[in-house]
This record gives C-alpha cells, sequence and structure tokens, in this order.
C-alpha cells in the first residue's frame, strides 16, 4: 500500500499543465454528462399536461366522478353550458389530461375573470362534481416539465459530453504518462509489475470522478435551496427520495466515467510509446 | 551465476541473430562481452535478464530457466539483476530522486532509499551530484548514474549494454576502474561493448559475439 500511495503522489507530482488542462476538461465533460442525467431523471418526467399547468384566470376544471354515466355527464355538460356567466365549455377523459386518471374532466371558461369565483361555486355544488379548480393562476413552480426537445438536447448533451470526455481524459492521461515516461522505464528495469504501474493511472480516474461526483451532489443541494426559496413547489413535487437517489445515481455514474477514463488511461501503457520492451 | 545452451534466437524477419549460443559465467565474475553493432549483443542481454523469453534452448539465471518462469518468478528474478539498456536516459529527477524513486517504487522506505541510494552514489562517484538534476549530466556521469541505479538494490548480476558508447579514452578507463570496484564487492557483471576495449578492461573474461555465436577470446 505505501508503494502505491508512493506513486500515486509521484504521478500526481507529474501532472504538468497540458495534462491538467486535458484532464479538468475531461472533468468538466463528465460533470455536463451527470448535471444532465439527473436534469432528465429530475425533471424529465411526465410534464404536467398544458391544460393543467396553465388555468387561466376565467377558467375553472372541474372533475367528474367516474362513475357517472354518460347520460348525466352530457347532462351536466348541457346544464352548465346554458349558463349566462358561462362562455364556452369542453369535456376531455381524464386520462388524456393526466394519466393514470379516471372520469373526465370539463374545461370551462367563464364569461370574465370578475365572473369566474362565483361560476366555480357553482359548479362545485353540481351533483356527480367531485373536485373543481381554477378561477386563479396556479403558482409557476407547477410548470417544471421539460418540453420534449429539451429532453432530447438532454440527451445528446449527455451522450456528447461522455464521449468526449473520454477522448479528452485519454489524451490527458497520453500527457501525463508522457511526463511519467522516464519513471516508468526505471519501474519496469526493475521489475515492477504492470499492474503496480498501471493501478495508480486507474485511480487517479477515479479520484477524478470522486471530485466530479461531489460536485454534482453539492450543485443538487444548492440548486434545491436556491428553488426551494423561489419555487417551494418543486420540493413537492420531487420528494426527498428521489431527488437522493437520482443524485446517487449521478455520483455513481461519475465514479464509472472517472475509473473508466482511468483505466483507457492505464491501458496506454501496452500501447505504441509506452509499451515495455519485454514481451511478459 | 549465467549458463546458457544451444540458444538460438531468430526475428521476425527471419534473421537468425544468436545461433547456438553457450555462456558460462560463475558467480562473482567480471566478462566483457564484445561485438560489432547488431551483433546481438542487445538481444543477449535482454534475454540474460528476463525481459525477452528465449524462443529456443536454455538460460539458467542463478539456477533458474528463464523459459520456464511465470511472469510473477520472471519479475522476481528481474528485481535480482541489475540491467543498465542501451542508450539509457534518466527521468528528470535528481540524481539521488532517480535512485530513490526506484528503490520506492520497489516498497523501500524513505529513509531506507536514500541510505541505500546514496551508498550507491558514493560507490560510482556521483555523491557530489545528488542534488543535480539527471538532465544535466554529462555522458559519463549518466552512464554512473546508470550503474548507480543498476547496483543500488544490491542485485546478484549486472548487465551492462554498450557499455563505452559515447566515452572519451579517459571516460572509458574510469569507467573501467568502476566495474573493477563494483566486482570488487562480489558482484557477477557482464558487460557488453562495440568495438575493442580500453585498455584499462583487463580485470575480466573478454567474450565475442561474432556470427550470432559467442567465443572465448
Amino acid at each position: 500500500m505505501s508503494g502505491f500511495s508512493f506513486l500515486f503522489r509521484e504521478l500526481l507530482g507529474s501532472i504538468r499543465a497540458r495534462s491538467a488542462l486535458l484532464l479538468s476538461a475531461a472533468s468538466v465533460l463528465v460533470f455536463v454528462s451527470i448535471a444532465s442525467f439527473a436534469t432528465l431523471l429530475l425533471l424529465g418526467g411526465t410534464s404536467p399536461s398544458v391544460e393543467t399547468q396553465r388555468i387561466r384566470p376565467d377558467e375553472i376544471v372541474a372533475s367528474l366522478s367516474p362513475r357517472l354515466s354518460a347520460e348525466r355527464v352530457d347532462d351536466l355538460y348541457l346544464e352548465i353550458q346554458a349558463r349566462s356567466d358561462v362562455s364556452s365549455i369542453s369535456f376531455r377523459f381524464a386520462e388524456e389530461v393526466s394519466p393514470g386518471s379516471t372520469g373526465g374532466r370539463f374545461f370551462i371558461r367563464a364569461t370574465s375573470t370578475e365572473a369566474a369565483p362565483e361560476l366555480l361555486a357553482a359548479v362545485e355544488v353540481l351533483d356527480g362534481i367531485t373536485e373543481v379548480t381554477g378561477g386563479e393562476p396556479l403558482p409557476p413552480a407547477a410548470n417544471v416539465g421539460l418540453s420534449p426537445a429539451f429532453r432530447i438536447g438532454l440527451l445528446v448533451a449527455l451522450v456528447a459530453s461522455i464521449v468526449l470526455g473520454l477522448v479528452l481524459a485519454r489524451e490527458g492521461y497520453r500527457a501525463l504518462l508522457r511526463a511519467f515516461h522516464g519513471e516508468i522505464r526505471i519501474m519496469r528495469l526493475s521489475g515492477t509489475p504492470e499492474r503496480t504501474i498501471a493501478a495508480p493511472v486507474a485511480a487517479l480516474g477515479l479520484l477524478l470522478g470522486l471530485l466530479t461526483g461531489l460536485l454534482l451532489v453539492v450543485g443538487v443541494y444548492l440548486g434545491l435551496y436556491a428553488a426551494g426559496d423561489s419555487t417551494s413547489s418543486i420540493a413537492e413535487l420531487q420528494s426527498a427520495g428521489r431527488v437522493f437517489g437520482v443524485t446517487a445515481a449521478g455520483f455513481v455514474l461519475s465514479l464509472l466515467l472517472g475509473g473508466l477514463g482511468g483505466l483507457l488511461g492505464a491501458s496506454l501503457l501496452s500501447g505504441r510509446g509506452f509499451a515495455s520492451g519485454a514481451r511478459r | 551465476m549465467i549458463q546458457v545452451s544451444e540458444l538460438h534466437f531468430t526475428t521476425e524477419d527471419g534473421i537468425k541473430v544468436l545461433e547456438d549460443v553457450d555462456l558460462h559465467l560463475e558467480r562473482g565474475e567480471l566478462a566483457y562481452l564484445v561485438g560489432e553493432a547488431s551483433a546481438g549483443k542487445s538481444l543477449l542481454l535482454s534475454l540474460l535478464a528476463a525481459q525477452e523469453p528465449p524462443q529456443q534452448g536454455q538460460i539458467l539465471v542463478n539456477g533458474r530457466n528463464v523459459a520456464r518462469l511465470s511472469r510473477e518468478k520472471a519479475l522476481r528474478l528481474r528485481r535480482q539483476i541489475g540491467f543498465l539498456p542501451q542508450g539509457f536516459v534518466p527521468s528528470t529527477r535528481t540524481v539521488l530522486g532517480n535512485l530513490t524513486f526506484k528503490l520506492r517504487a520497489l516498497g523501500d522506505f524513505r529513509e531506507q532509499a536514500e541510505e541505500k541510494a546514496l551508498h550507491a552514489l558514493e560507490l560510482v562517484g556521483l555523491l557530489r551530484h545528488q542534488r543535480t538534476e539527471a538532465a544535466e549530466l554529462s555522458a559519463a556521469e549518466r552512464l554512473r548514474l546508470g550503474l548507480a541505479l543498476a547496483i543500488c538494490d544490491d542485485p546478484l548480476l549486472l548487465l551492462i549494454d554498450d557499455l563505452f558508447d559515447g566515452l572519451d579514452a579517459e571516460d572509458q578507463d574510469q569507467i573501467c576502474g568502476l566495474l573493477d570496484r563494483i566486482h570488487e564487492r562480489g558482484m557477477t557483471i557482464l558487460a557488453a561493448a562495440r568495438g575493442p576495449l580500453p585498455p584499462k578492461a583487463v580485470g575480466g573474461r573478454v567474450l565475442e559475439l561474432v556470427d550470432g555465436r559467442v567465443t572465448e577470446r
């Protein structure tokens, strides 16, 4: 272990400007990838439908009991439509609006914003109506879902940053091993096993992955803290368990990517330029 | 210490570099292996140092058959051999730093490594250069540093390739004297050299590698 920690420190001491730059850039890209990953999992779920997100001040959404017959729904529809303070009404199945829900919804628009509260009170007491919302805008925080285009963009960023990060990491390790070449030669001449030479390189990758993962943990914490002040409903929407799970998954992904980068770096030792002359 | 019999080696291009080589070196013996460039000296030394596996024939180093050694055992044997390859370039450290790096990488603690390193530097006459950057050394001093690196862990066998390469006559004589001093400590030494040996290289056997065969001079 003392040999490993010595070699690890010596390897760190061989980091020069070029390798530092490349490895930092690789770490930033790994961070981008795990941040995209976390964003996709935290905010990229089913986005609330447009109708439920943005209820205008003059709009009311009335939920119907799933046990109502079609005739009763028709009757209710006509009854509400007949009111003088109703400008328009439409019916949609609850499943269309909110997957997994049953029953139906009336989307009712009052003739004016002022008329909406009275209309809401009148609809609320109708037989077969289970819940009525609206008449006032919902808090903007409810609109946390990501658009499909943004989700695709995040996926592309995730893949691209992983690939580019690994390419940069490999170049960073190549520059680092070039600076460490004399030491590698001395170790090989003196019969140091290849795994002893490669282990610190792989460990450096894990360390970079660990640091990047910790950065994600801090970033998520700060993000939630900042969002908690302005839009408390984010915290309501995203349970603590889910945030913890996604952050942990991002952390593990970061470790895996860092470790993979380290292994790529260690694999350079057997490639052209660093290969041992010995065949065993 | 070294027993080579019926050793053959052919390159991928089909060139026979070593052909039926027989060589015997006793423990504590000093021998010079001379031969022209590309005669196969470096290859023979690499085979003896367990850096290359033999194709055909037998190599016994310290009683162990190099061809039959597992990877681990070959590495262990390599640790008992001080090998200074042709065109050795030290790492970009101080003279002392090069030696302590090797020793610490092999598992020595700092104090132990420094003690061994200073002892080796004293033997090769580089003690006053211990804080000098290795890159600033002359060719002869670099060779001395290479020798110090090869012997600092007290190996059983010292193999040196292209011993006098790039040295003037005075440096060659001094290196011969240095080899004699190392030899006096009981180390077995085989040093390969191109062309004629300097007049001071009189302390050991002289072997010649010609047409893939080793003969006594």
